[in-house]
């Protein structure tokens, strides 16, 4: 089923669509999940509540702003990001550590994206964690140039080269 | 237009990755609707990003598939337009109490300073809806140049291409000052039109466009009734010479001759 179909038929509050978005979409919309939180039943829960909120709120996707996919991938990172805060917040209290710095977006810095490992690490270690931040943690290109100081123009130029490489890698 | 150097300029990563200006975006999407490879190519890079994180997804948990349709069948989509309603900002107004007896002077002192403040109030918001008035021209304004621009962008990207061959379309009536011109890729057999300097159609009228061959007009689509910019029209294997008529709304299956407004040999 292609991207079209499945727009439609959520515009149309088709229900059953959901089935068709899980297929298609679910392995990769958890894979996001699970580098932002970790766990893997909490990442599930993640995508599950996302996966309501793009039910929901699916009337309001409009191709002509961008892809599904990408509409989606933003969904499930916030939800996912909201649980990280949850986590970290629980955590601060119950380990009383007083100096934990919680950042606005301070989840992302510290995060541990394991289960890339073993494809990220094809990379060059600078594109790797550029491809973290941008795909998995969705910084904008000025974001990651203000968190890295480094030049935008360096910050672009890098996220091409490696996203060519990724091309290397999966085709 | 070189396609492989604009996929090659990682727009379309940018794109997909959701880091695309507004005028980016509009581009991206007017293009992919021209060119097939373009379109090919987007999707080819959502997958390999979903390639990606699903290989963080080997391990992940089977869903209770039969209790989470259950939910989503229990739960309603929001409307398009509910954003649109006020955001449920408090309008709560303060009562107060006038002050009697000996408080008098002090009541009128107050409301000396309280009409002061519903003056300057009423001022502030009479400047604020003058300011939401320029704020929504100036809007307007950018949305007019973005487009403009996305226009030439596609036009230069369209004319920048070798195969790509500008036939001026010079009106019949020397008396009147109207022109098209055709960007005709030989190549691909693409055929752009910029209208622009034709006069808007008369109500119930639109402009057609023909390719003539060996004496045969063929029909190479209808002109969008808001004829500004550039269109890109059904496909021209071989002409001799473009021509526009002015037909009914719609179109016609041959064109009417004495309705001929430009003509330019190709």
């Amino acid at each position: 089923m292609n991207q079209e179909q499945i727009i439609e038929r959520l515009h149309a509050g088709d229900a059953s669509v959901m089935e068709d978005i899980y297929q298609n979409y679910g392995k990769a919309l958890f894979g996001v999940a699970a580098g932002i939180v970790g766990e893997r039943d909490r990442a599930m829960d993640v995508l599950q509540e996302a996966l309501i909120s793009i039910w929901q709120n699916a009337q309001k996707y409009n191709a002509q702003k961008g892809r599904l996919y990408t509409w989606m991938l933003n969904i499930v990172r916030n939800k996912a990001i909201d649980e990280h805060r949850k986590i970290n917040r629980r955590l601060k209290i119950h380990t009383q550590v007083e100096d934990v710095t919680v950042h606005e977006r301070g989840y992302e810095t510290n995060i541990d994206l394991i289960g890339f490992g073993k494809q990220l690490d094809k990379l060059h270690p600078d594109k790797k964690k550029l491809i973290e931040l941008s795909y998995i943690q969705g910084y904008s290109h000025s974001e990651i140039s203000e968190n890295l100081s480094l030049p935008l123009g360096t910050v672009k130029t890098r996220i091409r080269s490696a996203m060519k490489d990724l091309k290397d890698i999966f085709g | 237009m070189d396609v492989k150097a604009y996929i090659e300029s990682g727009i379309l990563e940018d794109y997909v990755l959701g880091h695309v200006s507004e005028q980016e975006l509009k581009e991206v999407r007017c293009l992919s609707s021209v060119y097939p490879q373009i379109e090919a190519e987007i999707v080819a890079i959502e997958n390999r990003l979903m390639k990606l994180s699903e290989s963080n997804a080997d391990d992940m948990p089977q869903m209770d598939m039969q209790s989470f349709m259950k939910r989503v069948e229990t739960t309603e989509q929001i409307s398009e337009e509910s954003d649109l309603k006020p955001d449920g900002v408090s309008t709560k107004k303060t009562s107060r109490r006038p002050m009697f007896g000996t408080w008098q002077v002090a009541a009128a002192i107050l409301f000396i300073i309280s009409a002061s403040a519903v003056w300057m109030v009423m001022n502030l918001n009479s400047n604020n809806s003058d300011l939401a008035e320029n704020n929504q021209n100036l809007r307007l304004e950018m949305d007019r140049v973005n487009e403009e621009l996305i226009e030439k962008e596609l036009l230069a990207a369209i004319v920048s291409d070798k195969d790509v061959r500008k036939i001026s379309l010079e009106s019949t009536d020397t008396s009147i000052n109207q022109y098209a011109s055709i960007y005709w890729n030989v190549r691909e057999k693409e055929v752009y039109l910029d209208a622009s300097n034709l006069p808007d159609p008369p109500k119930g009228k639109q402009y057609q466009l023909w390719t003539l061959k060996d004496g045969q007009p063929y029909d190479q689509g209808m002109v969008p009734l808001e004829s500004h910019g550039v269109h890109i029209m059904k496909s021209a294997e071989a002409a001799d010479a473009f021509a526009i008529t002015l037909e009914d709304e719609g179109g016609v299956e041959s064109p009417t001759l004495t309705e001929l407004k430009v003509l330019g040999k190709a």
